[in-house]
């Protein structure tokens, strides 16, 4: 059964790219007679989609023809240098190159997309011309580094060629052929030289600049409180099924990137005043950065007390792990760099997400007061050098019940030496349960705050001076309750 | 004495199956490496990529390691080398990956967090 392509013009797009720079990842490969041979289909391809893309002039409507210009200055060197070497021996027919082929579909396909989805307007919208450009730019890179590959592969070929000339016994037929080969490869390089020049030009014009404008597809809107559900439920269910060191290291270092990511959104959205009146960020900050500081720094003495083979933890637990972890990064990342307050803002209801966040606060409270029993579970281990590096920076530290020499007193050399595992030393849990300590108190202030910012404030009371005397003005009288008394009495 | 399993299975796949298990191996190590010090940084840097980095480093790793034939296999002990010098192994070991049979996607996940790593410390 052949399964519907539902792929987007952008995911073509990127395809299209992928596919030929993953070519010159391995030139050996290059196949040049086929890759000429599907070389014209690829333009032509590629010219067609080109002038179905709107500009800020423009709106190409259906069974329009519309030219970019320079889409059409390379159709047309391409056809030229296709229609002078099917006057010769090289490339002939023979098979096409797949990979040139899937291009080539992808961007026919991606025009029959464009052509049948894009709405008509007088004037396009700056956002669609702005992703029309970034299309453009994407098709033209494709083309330069295509015809970058196909130089490659035939300047590999003449190569070979020529070596082989060197080496061939003086025979008239074989030598009459290879001088025509020869002609063919030259013709084909100095065309693709010339294209890879015109194409090149035009894509660093923009390249990559105008790939900033393409559409991306805004979040899911549920996908991060989903995730948040879904961790919650998985991080209780492992910490009660499976209270392993990876199940809280885990679960630390994930819960410590949420409060991070929820430092950034609540930020943007108290720059942009999006914090409605039922959310007050400016009462989160401090707490949330407490918190932070607390369940990172329980993470990472954790983190160091569990060598590399103790790292896994369930298959459930690394899942909802990774999705959260994932729908935080699509909030807060642009390509590799932190998004700006704006860009967020633009890409996502700021108020909603700052609040499923701010709901999320209260949940770490939860969850630390099960991890002091995960943690000092019976079957709890500890990497022996881990141990060992952490009892020597708790010698310096008053009261922490740790010797001047720590490593003989609380541990076996030889389970340092072997790197092997063993119950923590009384002084490791001691510095465990302490930080877990802290964490449970920092969380719990946290879980407090972030419930005073999500709830709707109460109506605050009438200033009492135009507070109505309908109460009766003996309510408001100032003398003394026995005063009072006696003039009740004598009337 | 032969020295052959007498699983019956050739030896040539026995070694095959320990030398992917080895590259894959080293692979898991170095994004351990990698989330542990990108983790580390947090301590002393505000900026959310690194968390971004530590938890799609470790999941990676999980992944990773869900490949191997044995999951008991450790790996190199890789000492902390701070980010930049973490990046270059987790890139050293993604190289050797190229013959054995690691999924593209994961292929790419781990590239892209290498470019992350590499943005975050230039």
């Amino acid at each position: 059964m052949r399964v519907p392509d539902r792929r987007s013009v952008g995911e073509l797009l990127v395809d299209c790219d992928l596919a030929t720079r993953g070519m010159l990842a391995n030139p050996d490969a290059l196949e040049a007679a086929a890759m000429v041979r599907s070389w014209p289909e690829v333009v032509q391809a590629a010219h067609e989609l080109l002038g179905a893309l709107p500009t800020a002039q423009r709106v190409v409507r259906p069974g329009e023809e519309a030219a970019d210009l320079v889409g059409e200055r390379l159709h047309l060197m391409a056809t030229a240098m296709d229609a002078q070497l099917r006057r010769r021996p090289w490339p002939g027919p023979g098979p096409a190159d797949d990979e040139l082929q899937n291009v080539a579909e992808n961007l026919l396909r991606a025009h029959d997309l464009v052509r049948r989805y894009l709405r008509t307007a007088d004037t396009p919208a700056p956002v669609l011309v702005a992703d029309a450009d970034a299309a453009r730019t994407r098709i033209l890179h494709t083309l330069y580094v295509g015809s970058h590959a196909l130089t490659v592969a035939v300047r590999s070929m003449s190569g070979a060629l020529q070596a082989r000339e060197m080496k061939a016994r003086p025979d008239a037929v074989s030598a009459r052929q290879r001088r025509a080969q020869a002609s063919a490869l030259s013709v084909a390089l100095s065309r693709l030289d010339a294209f890879e020049q015109v194409a090149g030009a035009e894509v660093y014009r923009y390249f990559p600049e105008a790939l900033g404008g393409e559409h991306r597809e805004s979040p899911v809107a549920d996908r991060l409180s989903t995730a948040i559900v879904h961790w919650d439920v998985a991080a209780h269910r492992a910490m009660a099924r499976s209270p392993s060191m990876a199940t809280l290291v885990e679960l630390t270092r994930v819960q410590t990137s949420l409060l991070a990511v929820t430092r950034v959104v609540l930020n943007a959205a108290s720059m942009f005043d999006i914090a409605d009146t039922h959310l007050d960020s400016t009462q989160l900050e401090p707490q949330l950065t407490a918190a932070e500081s607390a369940w990172g720094f329980l993470h990472s003495t954790l983190r160091d007390l569990t060598a590399n083979r103790h790292r896994a933890a369930t298959v459930q637990l690394r899942s909802a792990g990774a999705e959260l972890v994932h729908a935080l990064t699509e909030l807060v990342l642009d390509g590799t760099s932190v998004a700006e307050p704006a860009t967020i803002a633009a890409r996502i209801d700021v108020a909603a997400t700052a609040r499923t966040l701010a709901g999320a606060l209260v949940a770490p409270h939860h969850k630390s007061a099960l991890l002091l029993d995960a943690a000092l579970h019976d079957g709890t281990r500890v990497s022996a050098r881990g141990a060992q590096q952490l009892l020597t920076r708790l010698a310096g530290v008053p009261g922490s019940g740790v010797s001047a020499s720590p490593q003989q007193s609380w541990l076996d050399p030889a389970d340092v030496t072997a790197g092997r595992d063993i119950p923590p030393p009384a002084p490791i849990r001691e510095a465990i349960s302490h930080n877990i300590h802290t964490v449970d108190a920092r969380s719990s202030l946290l879980a407090a705050a972030a419930i005073a910012a999500t709830t709707p404030s109460r109506r605050p009371l009438p200033d009492p001076s135009h507070r109505t005397r309908s109460v009766g003005p003996e309510l408001h009288q100032r003398q003394p309750a026995l005063q009072r008394a006696a003039q009740y009495s004598r009337r | 004495m032969s020295t052959q399993p007498s699983t019956g299975t050739p030896a040539r796949f026995l070694v095959r199956g320990a030398e992917r298990d080895t590259v894959l191996g080293d692979l898991v190590s170095a994004l351990v490496a990698l989330g542990d010090d990108a983790s580390r940084a947090t301590q002393t840097s505000r900026d959310v990529r690194l968390h971004v980095i530590s938890c799609h480093a470790e999941h990676l790793a999980g992944e990773v390691r869900d490949l191997m034939t044995d999951s008991a296999f450790d790996g190199p002990f890789v000492e902390a080398g701070g980010l930049v010098a973490s990046a270059t192994a987790a890139r050293e070991a993604l190289e050797k990956t190229a013959e054995g049979p690691l999924p593209e996607s994961i292929a790419a996940s781990v590239r892209w967090l290498i470019d992350l790593t590499e943005a975050v410390t230039t």
